[in-house]
């Protein structure tokens, strides 16, 4: 494809270049450049050979797969809740949506579901970690404007949450929390108030964020008409999330299949008009403030009660019968040696990541390890537009609009 | 509702559809190969249907559904006896793709699956119908070597080129490994604890672990 | 494995992939049956049991054994009929009549079981971490697939004896003990040598020997496979491996002579424990207590590496070394009549044939076989031949025109000056000392290995492919079992064909088929058997059956007079094809 459209080029300049004439534009060629693997400005590990006809992109060609893990043949060899530890690292900023959106198909696998109290923890956790994810994005997207600020506010305030995640589930990014039929532990007393008091400084940031970049002359020139793509393109391309309603498609997981507790919630979808990169920003700005509002609501709401079902065929025994009572031990022997019989069958789960829907094909063939786990993610379809999206534009602009689609090597290279 | 979808198929390609289930809420229809694309096209631009977004594509390997272990011979290990490889439980047909579609509009959802045999493993590109047929037919044929007829540039995408095989096959080793620079078999090198092959203590030059397409009956 | 029935469901998990399907046993008189609205064609003498498992429903039972009398102890296997009239009966107990419905999914059924499983834990100990049965114990098993709940009994658990050292091999603990009575059944009727009986009452029970006795039967190992939970443990595995660490594989016992099909269950390189393979017409589901311990030759005092020099002077180089120097002692020697080849009867037919190619290229004229001594033997599983493969070696030998000689012959006979020995089983020292050549393929190390020019380590039959002949005729496969190499161990006929590359004769002997191959070209007993072709439960070869027949011992069913009247070619080739079954 580079080959063609070079040639093509080529001989389109040769055709004007007149060697007597004096006032003939300068005779150019295209220009092959590679960004990445390992590129300060871009994110993660993904490799773009950008074919440049002097600053402007005639064609990207994304090479991914530095961060392949081999989570599906990973998945295969480990019992059902072992592959929770790889949906942490699926998509990183948020990792608790990973674990829910999986334990959400294993449980469908299993027909089992967890009581009501774990359900609004998975709401709010999951929340949490969607600010979490929009901060980052937004963060990253100012910092490669020059708005360093930005960057160092949106860390403070994801600091803060992470802190949260970390007394919620002992861990900052690697939480592994949900478990099927419910979640490992519940909160930690206090830990309700503790998102509340530390939510409104996070707020109080990311409308600060929102004043220096929403309205900033620089940020609005950089974004607005940079990498749009209409609403039939986006479909076509697969893109789900911020980025599809940024084109104006109305598609929220949360809102037209809600799953747990999210029909009980009272939140927006916010949707853009344009399909741009200022867009893309808009949206995540105000879903976090949505998702703010759904943290409180759960909270609010949040019903005393287990965490757990109790279930041994799925949830471990408590501690206590473990180590005084053949049944206990026995229980929490097959679980964790031979892992959960998973009836036989196949299920797909979806739920809302932060980047879009975020499916797990799960397939049982009824043993204690799945026999395949497929994981959609939703950067993935996203990221294969990218050369549709950047095509035409300044070299320049390829960053903010590489940013805003906010490609998490985690889970498009699996 | 969904129900109705199946039928609306059924109806409109009468003899195509091999089968279908509402397994768990998941609607699907299997369908036959070669009305594959056409069912697509119909699905995605019929009035009826909408389901311009193509959610995903997933490959699905048979071979081993039917036994008893997904993984290598024991529980906790990783090694396969070599009974286990003269007798190949077979799984035809073995490859299982399906189509996850959804409509952002009507809001329903329905996966078309195709099965086709590991001598024939051949789909037609679908990425005429929708963009993102690209990058997902890809990575299937990277992961698990099902081929798309019409694909304008079916290449690996998440392994190397040099890579040899798809992993997500059923018969692909769980613990081979293929580098693209040689691996030193380092003779000071020691297991760590815990089972495998050799046990703890034992080096590595003395276990077969990472050297697992070497012959054994050669000298090396 | 505790019961060697797959118990479809629960225990499922652990048994490996590619482990061979028990088919279902043959039908003589159908009934027509209903499981759980499922028609199924039983076989008039079935239970209910056997019924339901045709169609793959599973009805749990501890004291059950298709081959034991019913005992109906553990009230696990209760089920509906549609005769019983709501009341609950044992489908281990009774039969199956012709038009008869079993519901197996009742509440009545299921509340049953949970009640059992809670019955049956009362004084059961908190012993799963300590306990050599986890992972293949039914009472796990049975508890996540019928119980799965707290137990809502309140006592304290009842004290018995833990560590009760019944016989050499059995271990009992008393607390474990759910008194299904299967061992005792066993010893009473299988090994006929009734050394176990149920002692005190009630809750007080113990499974116990006669004062003063001991369970020293060759047959008391089943009594370990047959244990549905932890009571009887083998004394020779215990606490050697957790259970779900070990790969388990189809093999071939090389205990003895009668060719006891079984599981090789090891880790790494180290074998560890040997498991009764169901075969009806060799070994039913059992063997000897010999045949278990069979993984030690497997594991200690192996000859790792290939050496070359005699005694202290022996020198490790690399076995491309070891083959080159082996050549060298060798090529001078073609031709030359005071060179012979020794084969041992524990070699692999493969082995054998892989020897006599290489005897016959030096040209060597003599060929002797050496085999362990002959030990005890009775009436039903134990051959008094040590040697699992003695037929299969004079198989060979004949289709590469040998004629063996006795290894005892080597002694007196000082003709003989150069040796080729393929294993080195009853090859005397003083024989091996004054040899002016000795090349020699070994198992384990020992003053034989050290007193050979060059010794070359040879791999166990349960760490290669091949295949036996037992005293039966039955040609059977050996798996590589044991995964991991050992050493330079490879198997015989690996280092043959080094041998021979490196004295330059071509030949191509890549893997264990084609060297069966090799063979099957040259013997008519082998003629049309090709090494995949072989069938799970052996082939019998032709015109190979014994003179005489052990009374107990378990047979074709087509072959009804066995002594002294080998079937025609014609029929025990349809038994072969599986018609026997």
């Amino acid at each position: 494809m580079i080959e063609s459209s070079r040639s093509a080029q080529e001989s389109a300049l040769d055709a004007e270049h007149d060697p007597l004439a004096v006032e003939t534009e300068l005779p150019s060629s295209l220009m092959t450049i590679n960004l990445g693997p390992s590129h300060p400005a871009m994110h993660g590990t993904v490799r773009l050979t950008v074919t440049l006809d002097g600053e402007t992109i005639v064609n990207a060609i994304p090479e991914i797969g530095y961060l392949h893990r081999g989570f599906a043949k990973s998945s295969e060899n480990s019992t059902w809740h072992q592959v929770l530890p790889y949906t942490d690292r699926l998509n990183y900023v948020s990792p608790i949506l990973n674990n829910v959106g999986y334990i959400l198909a294993v449980e469908k696998l299993c027909g089992v579901k967890d009581p009501p109290r774990s359900q609004f923890l998975r709401v709010a956790a999951g929340e949490i970690s969607r600010i979490c994810d929009h901060l980052t994005c937004v963060a990253a997207i100012g910092l490669e404007l020059g708005a360093f600020t930005v960057f160092l506010y949106a860390v403070e305030a994801r600091e803060l949450l992470w802190d949260r995640i970390a007394e919620l589930t002992g861990a900052r990014v690697t939480t592994s929390w949900t478990r099927i039929g419910g979640i490992a532990n519940d909160s930690p007393p206090g830990w309700d108030d503790k998102v509340r008091e530390c939510l409104p400084r996070v707020m109080e940031l990311t409308e600060e964020v929102d004043k220096l970049l929403t309205r900033n002359r620089i940020f609005v020139d950089r974004t607005r008409g940079i990498g749009i793509l209409s609403q039939e393109d986006a479909l076509d391309w697969g893109f789900t999330g911020p980025c599809l309603r940024a084109t104006g498609v109305n598609y929220d997981v949360r809102k037209a299949h809600p799953y747990l507790v999210y029909d009980q919630m009272d939140f927006e979808v916010p949707l853009g008009t344009r399909g741009d990169t200022f867009d893309r920003y808009l949206v995540r700005i105000e879903e976090i403030r949505q998702s703010h509002r759904i943290v409180l609501q759960a909270l609010d709401k949040m019903p005393p009660g287990p965490v757990i079902i109790d279930d041994w065929r799925y949830a471990l025994p408590p501690k206590k019968d473990v180590y005084s009572s053949i049944e206990g031990v026995m229980a929490h022997f097959k679980i964790i040696m031979e892992g959960i019989k998973v009836p036989k069958g196949e299920a797909y789960a979806y739920s809302e990541g932060a980047n879009g829907e975020l499916g797990f094909h799960v397939v049982s063939n009824g043993q204690g390890k799945p026999y395949r786990v497929h994981v959609r993610a939703p950067g993935f379809s996203i990221l294969s537009a990218l050369p549709a999206l950047i095509k035409g534009h300044m070299l320049a602009d390829l960053i903010p609009i590489f940013d805003s689609i906010n490609m998490i090597g985690g889970e498009v290279e699996q | 509702m969904s129900k109705a979808l199946i039928e609306l198929v059924r109806e409109r390609f009468p003899g195509a559809v091999t089968s279908s289930s509402s397994d768990r809420g998941d609607d699907s229809v299997v369908v036959k190969r070669e009305s594959l694309l056409e069912i697509l096209t119909f699905l995605k631009n019929d009035e009826a249907t909408q389901m311009k977004l193509l959610a995903d594509i997933v490959a699905l390997d048979m071979l081993t559904y039917q036994s008893e272990m997904t993984g290598g011979g024991s529980l906790a290990s990783q090694e396969v006896t070599s009974y286990s490889l003269s007798k190949k439980p077979q799984g035809e047909p073995r490859y299982r793709i399906l189509y996850n579609l959804y409509s952002v509009t009507l809001k329903h959802r329905l996966h078309v699956r195709v099965e086709v045999r590991s001598d024939d493993a051949k789909v037609p590109s679908a990425v005429g119908i929708w963009k993102a047929a690209d990058w997902l037919e890809r990575l299937a044929w990277d992961m698990m070597g099902v081929e798309f007829t019409g694909h304008p540039n079916l290449k690996r995408i998440l392994l190397y080129p040099e890579f040899v095989g798809h992993p997500l096959r059923k018969d692909y080793p769980v613990q081979k490994r293929q580098p693209l620079v040689a691996e030193l078999d380092f003779p000071d090198l020691v297991r760590g604890p815990g089972p495998g092959p050799g046990g703890a203590g034992v080096p590595m030059s003395q276990t077969h672990v990472g050297r697992t397409n070497v012959d054994p009956t050669t000298y090396d | 494995m505790s019961d060697l029935f797959p118990v479809l469901g629960a225990t499922q998990a652990i048994v490996p992939l590619g482990t061979p399907q028990t088919p279902p046993l043959a039908i003589n008189k159908p009934v027509k049956v209903e499981v759980d609205g499922i028609p199924v064609e039983a076989d008039s003498r079935d239970n209910l049991i056997e019924a339901a498992r045709r169609v793959g429903v599973a009805i749990p039972y501890f004291c059950y054994h298709p081959r034991l009398s019913i005992a109906g102890q553990c009230r696990m296997c209760l089920v509906e009929t549609s005769a019983s009239g709501g009341r609950l009966v044992p489908g281990c107990q009774v039969r199956v009549a012709e038009g008869l419905k079993i519901i197996t999914t009742s509440p009545a059924v299921k509340e049953n079981q949970r009640g059992c499983m809670e019955f049956h834990l009362i004084n059961h100990p908190v012993d799963c971490a300590i306990c050599d049965q986890s992972g293949e114990c039914k009472l796990q098993d049975y508890y996540m697939e019928y119980d799965h709940e707290a137990s809502r009994i309140r006592t304290s658990k009842l004290n018995k004896p833990k560590r009760v050292e019944l016989g050499p091999l059995v271990v009992y603990d008393g607390e474990r003990c759910i008194m299904c009575t299967r061992c005792v059944r066993f010893m009473d009727e299988v090994a006929q040598e009734p050394q176990l009986a149920v002692v005190n009452r009630g809750d007080h029970s113990l499974i116990s020997t006669f004062p003063g006795m001991e369970l020293d039967s060759k047959y008391s190992g089943n009594t370990v496979d047959i244990c549905p939970v932890g009571a009887l443990l083998n004394r020779d595995f215990r606490f050697t491996s957790r259970v779900w660490y070990l790969n388990k594989s189809p093999a071939i016992c090389t205990g003895c002579s009668n060719g006891c099909n079984i599981y090789v269950e090891s880790r790494g390189n180290v074998a560890y424990r040997e498991l009764p393979r169901r075969n009806e017409e060799v070994n039913q589901v059992w063997m000897c207590d010999e045949g278990r311990l069979t993984h030690h030759a497997v594991n200690d005092a192996r000859l790792e590496w290939a050496r070359s020099g005699r005694g202290e002077g022996g020198l490790i180089e690399g076995p491309q070394e070891a083959v080159k120097k082996a050549a060298a002692l060798l090529r001078p020697l073609v031709g030359y009549p005071g060179l012979a080849v020794f084969v041992s009867a524990q070699c692999t037919t493969e082995e054998a044939a892989g020897a006599f190619l290489l005897g016959k290229e030096m040209g060597a004229h003599r060929a002797f076989i050496g085999a362990l001594p002959d030990g005890g033997s009775d009436e039903f599983l134990i051959r008094a031949d040590k040697n699992p493969n003695r037929k299969g070696v004079h198989l060979a030998a004949k289709a590469f025109g040998y004629q063996l000689e006795p290894a005892t012959t080597l002694e007196t006979d000082m003709s003989v000056k150069a040796l080729f020995a393929m294993r080195i089983d009853s090859l005397p020292v003083s024989v091996l000392e004054r040899l002016e050549v000795a090349v020699v393929l070994a198992q384990n190390d020992g003053p034989v290995a050290q007193a050979a020019h060059v010794a070359l380590p040879c791999a166990s039959a349960y760490e290669q492919d091949g295949t036996f002949v037992n005293y039966y005729g039955r040609l059977q496969r050996m798996y590589r079992s044991v995964v991991a190499d050992r050493g330079d161990a490879v198997p015989g006929w690996v280092w043959a064909r080094r041998i021979l590359n490196a004295m330059g004769f071509a030949h191509e002997l890549r893997d264990a088929a084609q060297a069966f191959a090799l063979l099957a070209d040259r013997a008519g007993e082998l003629s049309g058997i090709t090494f995949q072709s072989i069938p799970d439960e052996g082939q019998i070869l032709p015109g190979m059956l014994p003179p005489e027949w052990p009374a107990r011992a378990p047979r074709p069913p087509a072959s009804a007079p066995p002594a002294n009247n080998p079937p025609s070619p014609a029929s025990a080739g349809k038994e072969a094809a599986g018609g026997s079954r």
